[in-house]
């Protein structure tokens, strides 16, 4: 039990019994001073006393450092009772009980505001000496997590963290949220803590922002045929290109703030679930360039089962509600799956996706889709993210940790998993991927038997062509061998797939395979039961197909079942498909 | 007029003074302790370790020295009164002594 995760109640009892006693022994202190005077002042022959020892440590010194202590005992038990009486009314404003860790954190703000209204000195001393220090340390473990990861840092910083004082790691949370809200390692609901801080800061500064650049963009613009005639630009007018550029930083705050508000909208009160989901825990969040963000559904902290999605191509925070949606969406149906199994769904946003537009399939970009740039930096900060969430985890017992890759983010999560074999998840999943950077499942570092690949019929990316038209013809994706290919050596399960329409104005003309790109989490789809079996472990009743061949065998997998249906690449037609929650991949 | 400059009826009063200094001191480090106890036992972290590891433990061990102190002299008070009560006795036996019979 920490100092402030309970109130002790005898402190301030124990101060009170100390001043009274030392009252009693202060005043036996001075009739003892009384006396010995009166006896020295009596004249006594010198040759009586000489051999009387001196007294150097007079009582009433020590009843003074006893009531200095007492008192000092008595302050720290003001503090605890403001500090409970602090927690009590921000549980009564909330309306819930927080949990431990929060409870402990809250309680430790309100004794530091307690101690520093009542001067208390050696917290303050005690805040003053460590606060530097950590932050120092919190700033260099960033660094050093970004630098790229040491197998060993989320680690450290786990032990780190737990050997702070509460009131020096609230202190932190407080002064340097944007650090400890993405310190992998640290537990869930402190980054959680933080990030919550960073969320409402972000969107009040995007939304003052916001107004200002939609009052720009109204300016009245100085056109080009005056820029031609040379007349002189008329006050109180931009350039065009000063506009233009206005736009364009009004369209990006304006999806930024969509995706805040989105995380705002899914999140509820701290430790606390809604709508039959289990609580939300913000482990990432910045709005630099399109903006980044990490949701848990339930605490990977304690949860048995922990999946990670990293979402593809076009991924930004402006549709954070769409990746959420399918997270969530994997939560419920392995909660359908296996009801008793406490999980953990996470949408991952720790890296800048390729984006639509017009360098997508300029291998020279370091955005485009066809650059492994984006994937190679995304696949540092996902290691290093999985580290933590190892790291971070209840010590009792490992969780069983998975990664679903979808699009470009299955090249991510390949790149991931070869930078230190065998390390980054138990087992890995690919929807709808051009490839994942190795030509075969062996290659990802754990048995080829935990590497998973969906792909929907007529998905049109997994088909994308390699860079070399010699290799048009083989089983290579763009990015490698397709994963959901024989020849990759995973396993394939089923996927439904339903290709959408082309209209020409109300009339239909061309079918459009795009759609099935998005449909991998579609309610009632059999692509998201059997990445919910995975993610609880329950291999045996994976929809594979029969025709893959048995990949080396692993400890945990189960051969496929009898029933498989179709070999891969011809996946069963299925009942109509359902809205997708996101459109890009 | 006694030869002998010792206030027996002032010694009498330091070492009673004396006495009743170190009897509280040793009661009230003993309560200390039991308060102690309670506060800790509700009570953890480095305030609470600073409290017993520091603060106590330096409490009981001045308490202690101030005890051997206040018996020490308590105990040389004394001698000097039975050595004053002595002398006192010698000169009033002694020749010339108003005692003798």
């Amino acid at each position: 039990m920490s100092e402030c995760s309970a109130i002790p109640s005898s402190l301030i009892g124990y101060a009170h019994w100390g001043t009274s006693a030392d009252g009693r022994l202060a005043q036996q202190a001075r009739a003892l001073g009384d006396a010995l005077d009166a006896f020295r002042t009596s004249g006594p022959d010198p040759k009586y006393i000489a051999s009387i020892p001196a007294l150097d440590q007079p009582a009433s010194e020590y009843a003074r450092l006893a009531a200095a202590i007492d008192d000092w005992v008595g302050r720290v038990g003001e503090a605890f009772k403001q500090a409970g009486q602090a927690q009590a009314a921000l549980s009564a404003r909330r309306g819930v009980p927080f949990d431990p860790l929060t409870t402990r954190i809250s309680a430790s703000a309100a004794a530091i505001s307690a101690a520093a209204r009542t001067e208390e000195v050696t917290l303050q001393a005690d805040i003053a000496a460590l606060v530097p220090g950590a932050r120092s340390a919190v700033a260099s473990f960033l660094t050093a997590q970004e630098a790229g990861p040491d197998p060993r840092l989320a680690a450290e910083v786990s032990a780190w963290w737990h050997t702070l004082d509460p009131q020096t790691q609230q202190q932190l949370i407080t002064s340097d949220p944007s650090v400890i809200g993405w310190l992998d390692g640290l537990p869930a609901a402190v980054r959680d803590l933080a990030n919550r801080e960073r969320l409402g800061a972000s969107i009040q500064q995007l939304t003052a922002e916001k107004a200002q650049l939609e009052h720009d963009v109204q300016l009245p613009q100085w056109g080009y045929w005056m820029v031609r005639s040379g007349s002189p630009r008329p006050p109180g007018t931009v350039t065009p290109a000063q506009n233009a550029a206005w736009q364009q930083e009004l369209g990006r705050v304006e999806g930024l703030l969509q995706g805040l508000e989105a995380i705002k909208g899914r999140l509820g009160q701290p430790g606390r679930g809604q709508h039959g989901l289990p609580p939300v825990y913000l482990l990432g969040l910045d709005t630099n360039e399109l903006g980044h963000a990490i949701v848990a559904f339930g605490n990977p902290d304690t949860a048995r089962n922990v999946v990670t999605y990293v979402p593809g191509l076009g991924s930004q925070l402006s549709g954070a509600a769409g990746d959420m949606t399918r997270a969530v969406r994997v939560w419920s149906e392995v909660h359908a799956v296996a009801p008793g199994q406490q999980t953990s769904s996470i949408y991952w946003l720790g890296y800048n996706a390729p984006q639509l537009g017009s360098s997508l399939t300029d291998p020279f970009s370091s955005q485009s889709v066809a650059s492994e740039s984006p994937a190679n930096q995304g696949a540092v900060a996902l290691d290093s993210f999985a580290a933590g969430l190892r790291a971070a985890h209840v010590p009792s017992f490992a969780a069983h940790t998975v990664i679903l890759g979808h699009s470009y983010g299955s090249l991510v999560v390949g790149r991931a998993a070869v930078r230190e074999l065998g390390r980054l998840a138990d087992d890995l999943i690919f929807v709808g991927s051009p490839g994942v950077g190795v030509n075969s499942a062996a290659g990802l570092g754990i048995s080829p038997s935990h590497v998973w690949a969906g792909e929907a019929r007529f998905d049109p990316v997994p088909k994308l062509p390699p860079f070399d038209p010699l290799e048009w013809f083989g089983p290579d994706s763009h990015f490698g061998t397709d994963p959901a290919s024989p020849a990759f050596g995973g396993r394939v399960f089923r996927v439904d797939g339903h290709l959408g329409t082309i209209h020409i104005g109300p009339i239909p003309i061309l079918p459009n395979p795009f759609p099935e790109h998005s449909q991998y989490w579609d309610p009632g789809s059999i692509s998201l039961r059997n990445m919910a079996l995975i993610v609880a472990g329950l291999y045996r009743e994976v929809a594979v197909y029969a025709s893959v061949p048995d990949p080396t065998p692993g400890p945990s997998p189960t051969p496929p079942p009898a029933t498989s249906p179709g070999p891969p690449g011809l996946p069963d037609p299925s009942p109509g498909p359902s809205p997708t929650p996101g459109s890009h991949g | 007029m006694s030869d002998v400059r010792f206030d027996q009826q002032a010694a009498a009063a330091a070492v009673q003074a004396l006495a009743d200094t170190a009897a509280l001191l040793r009661s009230t480090t003993d309560a200390r302790a039991g308060a102690a106890r309670q506060a800790l036992a509700g009570w953890t972290g480095p305030h609470a370790d600073r409290f017993r590891d520091q603060d106590l433990r330096r409490l009981n061990a001045e308490a202690s020295g101030i005890i051997r102190q206040l018996v020490a002299l308590q105990a040389g008070i004394e001698a000097a009164q039975a050595q004053a009560s002595r002398d006192l006795v010698r000169q009033n036996q002694g020749p010339g002594g108003r005692l003798l019979p």
